[in-house]
């Protein structure tokens, strides 16, 4: 029935828009206005259709990883959050201080916040939802979390056993969630306090996001979004035949050209480079039983030269199509980077200076360098399925010639890589918004356990500076020390000091659409490219006079 | 009667035995895979820490030795539990009954579709042998036997959907449409192009075998009795030919069961259609065992029954075939 008066409603507006465009043509000054005023009416547009990805990552739920990936402030608040400029603002909390032994963080709370059925969020949602995440265990490490107090319905304590900086990391991601609406069929209906709520989700195929109309926020100018879950080439035929307005692009589709659209590129700290081992063979074994060391790139003058001989914007060139930066951090461009660790890379002369005066020199003329009968060669193991490390490897090793290392090429999976990548280098990948990640891959504390530090650094002046940052009772203060930890002028985490990583790109995250969608300021992205754009949808706006240059 | 019992419970039997030995070859085979599930799970995410990578295994009981695994799932679904989805953290059966509605629908109009078009051109063919006509149908039918599914799928949607605009581009619902409001026209209208595509798959194959065989009927000496009476072609196909020409067509569309399956995992992928296809390479690509095998059991039984049926059809068609049961 209602199928039926949609249909004779859109026979009437088709006959309506007949008629216009034929009263239009017998005269000729009226038509002008009337189509004029038309397009007007047409072009302020409060409803999207975008394509990100296949399927929403964490599925609405933080038990499933919900909020890793910088989505929570679509459907949620946060006790915390990041500005563009990454620096922590108050969200749920307006403010919060950090004890001067850096164990307890007290919050100060807002008491206007409502979920997406009006009632208010409170103290006991935020207890909630940590203790929950951390008796979970899986997705969240709150392993430091010792208790949490509410103090009066205002402020909330957060105890923990050990000192740690990089709390504003879960404290911007993890969502607060409704204590009494809360089960193991929350993603099917999450309730949240965020600029949208989630109206449906088709599985497989789409979510339909309403404007909140409990926000405390300003109000998004987009009521309504809607997501489809297309892979990549599906979703550039959507865009081919009108149905959505964005969608995100790999670097290999990325010339595709489609009318009243245009490319937008957004930097990341993604990065890409190669872990090579610190230690000689015969180092010892992990707490899992792998092998660590490797007699080559122990030698710091291997790992030197690469650092500043491999030509890194020719890798964005040719892997990326130019749709990526060059890298010299795990952190490049985070307010915890030190700025000095950029370097003139593709200095090849130098490199081979370093290499010879650290007595690596070609004495057969095979074109590999030898010290003490070793040769300069080592094995490069890389994700065979992710095709733009695999690229990246083979760069890299072709380069290498150059420099007369040889890198052997072994294509592979996670879990044989798991077992080689103490002896042997890597292909890895990093960036988060937040300086954790930097920290437990540089720790010796943390080194062989899962994937962190699997170059086994040690060097007691970075942990050291490591140690007094994640201490800090201020964010200023821990990447005060978090910078000099990379570079203090004689030693360091990075490519001037120990050189453990050669970080090689960050990926530009790329996505198409209407030249009129403006999607504000956007922060630096992180790992994970598909929702990153997303993260401010509530700040989306429609520039009608924007045109596609 | 008793030939009858015999022939079930010989046939259930072969059909339990199957399941198992099915069941066991996908789980061995996921577990030689090189797919790590947690970290297809977590997206290759390098942050997880030794206890959160615990948890899940314990979690998921990848912690117990394999041969348990397997026991702990057989036992479940002797309960009648298929298992939880790893991947989607709902039950297994639920996911299945969600998709199964929407690929039997995709796969039952297919089927149907196939089996009716590839029937009577294949008639028309051996009726027209030699002609231009019968030239034409055979060429199709080589030509679909030699195209591959999802290509067909591919250009289908770069000519309905992207330049002409008639079709939409894929999933299975108008987008951004509350569920109440979609009508069965939309869901028609979004089924056309994924049906179209799996029907092409199996109209050769009928076409050719129903030819051939007509062919045969016609040179037939019943055939020439009944033209020496003055039966008409058209009566000659009805009273003479249809029944006899209907077995391999029937046999061989049912047994088609298995390829139908297989090709609509293509064409769901391609229109981006959540049916069991396009959950099942999911599944197999995240490394989802419950899901995985929960969906191979089903095919399989499917499958079975397609078979099945192709056979007890025969003989209730062709009674010459019922000594053989």
């Amino acid at each position: 029935m209602q199928g039926n008066i949609k249909k004779i409603l859109s026979v009437f507006c088709f006959v309506i828009m007949i008629t216009a465009v034929l009263a239009g043509c017998s005269g000729p000054e009226q038509a002008e206005t009337t189509t004029d005023s038309q397009q007007k009416v047409a072009e302020i547009k409060d409803e999207l259709i975008l394509c990100m990805g296949t399927r929403p990552p964490g599925e609405f739920d933080p038990r499933k990883r919900w909020g890793l990936y910088s989505q929570s402030q679509i459907l949620h608040d946060t006790l915390l959050t990041r500005n563009a400029e990454l620096e922590v603002i108050g969200d749920f909390a307006k403010s919060y201080q950090v004890s001067d032994d850096a164990l307890t963080w007290t919050f100060h709370l807002r008491d206007d916040y409502k979920f997406s059925n009006g009632e208010p969020v409170t103290a006991e949602d935020v207890k909630f939802s940590y203790q929950m995440l951390k008796e979970d265990g899986k997705h969240w490490d709150l392993t430091f979390l010792d208790r949490i107090e509410i103090k009066d319905p205002q402020t909330i304590l957060f105890h923990l056993t050990e000192p740690r900086s990089t709390f504003v990391a879960q404290l911007t991601e993890i969502v607060i969630l409704p204590k009494n609406h809360y089960d193991d069929n929350y993603a099917e209906n999450p309730i949240g306090s965020g600029p949208y709520k989630l109206v449906q989700w088709d599985k497989g195929q789409q979510a339909i996001f309403v404007v909140n109309p409990y926000y405390a926020g300003k109000k998004p100018h987009f009521k309504k979004f809607t997501l489809l879950f297309l892979d990549e080439n599906a979703a550039l035929a959507a865009a081919k035949n009108g149905t959505v307005d964005m969608i995100y692009v790999l670097p290999e589709f990325a010339d595709e050209k489609i009318p009243g659209w245009k490319l937008g590129s957004y930097e990341s700290n993604d990065v890409r480079g190669i872990s090579l081992p610190t230690h000689k063979s015969g180092y010892g074994t992990t707490p899992e039983g792998f092998v660590i060391g490797n007699d080559v790139t122990s030698d710091l003058a291997i790992r030197q030269a690469l650092y500043i001989g491999l030509d890194r914007q020719a890798i964005v060139d040719t892997v990326l199509n130019g749709h990526g930066k060059k890298a010299y951090s795990l952190v490049d461009k985070m307010p915890w980077w030190n700025e000095e660790t950029v370097i003139a890379d593709n200095q090849v002369e130098k490199a081979v200076t370093i290499l010879a005066e650290a007595g690596w020199k070609d004495r057969d003329g095979d074109g590999i360098r030898e010290k003490n009968g070793l040769k300069a060669e080592f094995n490069l193991y890389h994700a065979s399925a992710d095709v733009i490390r695999t690229n990246i490897s083979i760069v890299v090793a072709e380069q290498a010639k150059k420099l007369g290392i040889r890198i052997n090429l072994i294509g592979s999976n996670w879990d044989e890589i798991k077992t080689k990548m103490h002896s042997n280098a890597v292909l890895f990948a990093g960036g988060r918004h937040h300086p954790h990640q930097y920290y437990y891959m540089h720790h010796p504390d943390l080194a062989g356990i899962a994937y962190c530090n699997i170059v086994y650094m040690d060097n007691p002046t970075v942990t050291g500076y490591l140690n007094k940052a994640m201490y800090a009772s201020t964010q200023e203060e821990a990447n005060k020390y978090w910078k000099l930890s990379q570079w203090d002028g004689k030693t360091g985490s990075s490519g001037l000091g120990d050189a453990p990583f050669v970080w090689l790109l960050r990926l530009d995250h790329l996505y198409a659409g209407d030249a009129r969608i403006n999607v504000g300021k956007q922060p630096i992205h992180t790992h994970g490219h598909e929702w990153s754009l997303l993260a401010n949808v509530g700040e989306w706006t429609w520039d009608a006079d924007a045109v596609n240059k | 009667m008793v030939k009858g019992i015999q022939y079930f419970t010989r046939k259930f039997i072969r059909g339990i035995t199957l399941l198992i030995g099915l069941s066991i070859l996908t789980f061995v085979m996921m577990q030689c895979s090189p797919i790590d599930p947690i970290s297809a799970y977590v997206g290759g995410d390098t942050s997880l820490t030794l206890e959160q990578r615990q948890a899940i295994e314990a979690y998921w009981g990848l912690d117990r030795p394999p041969i348990e695994q397997y026991m702990t799932w057989l036992v479940n679904l002797l309960k009648g539990d298929f298992g939880i989805s790893k991947v989607h953290g709902q039950p297994v059966i639920t996911i299945i009954k969600e998709k199964a509605l929407a690929s039997a629908a995709l796969m039952g109009i297919s089927w149907l579709l196939s089996g009716l078009i590839g029937f009577i051109l294949g008639v028309i063919g051996a009726v027209q042998k030699g002609r231009l006509i019968d030239r034409m149908i055979k060429w199709i039918a080589y030509v679909q036997a030699s195209i591959p599914t999802f290509w067909m799928g591919l250009v289908l949607l770069i000519i309905f959907s992207v330049w002409l605009r008639w079709f939409p581009i894929g999933i299975s619902v108008p987008i951004g449409v509350a569920s109440e409001d979609v009508t069965l026209l939309d869901r028609i209208r979004h089924l056309i192009l994924p049906a179209i595509t799996l029907s092409i798959l199996g109209i050769g194959n009928v076409i050719l075998h129903t030819r051939e065989k007509m062919i045969d009927v016609l040179n037939s000496e019943y055939v020439i009795f009944a033209k020496a009476r003055g039966e008409n072609m058209w009566q000659i196909i009805k009273n003479h030919g249809l029944r006899n020409v209907a077995l391999p067509a029937i046999t061989l569309h049912f047994a088609y069961f298995g390829e139908l399956f297989g090709g609509s995992v293509l064409a769901e992928q391609v229109f981006s259609y959540p049916g069991l296809g396009s959950t099942l390479t999911d599944a197999g690509l995240k490394g989802d065992l419950p899901l995985l095998m929960g969906i191979v059991l089903i095919s399989a039984v499917f499958v079975f029954a397609g078979n099945m049926l192709a056979d007890l059809l025969n003989a209730m068609i062709n009674p010459r075939l019922k000594e053989g049961l």
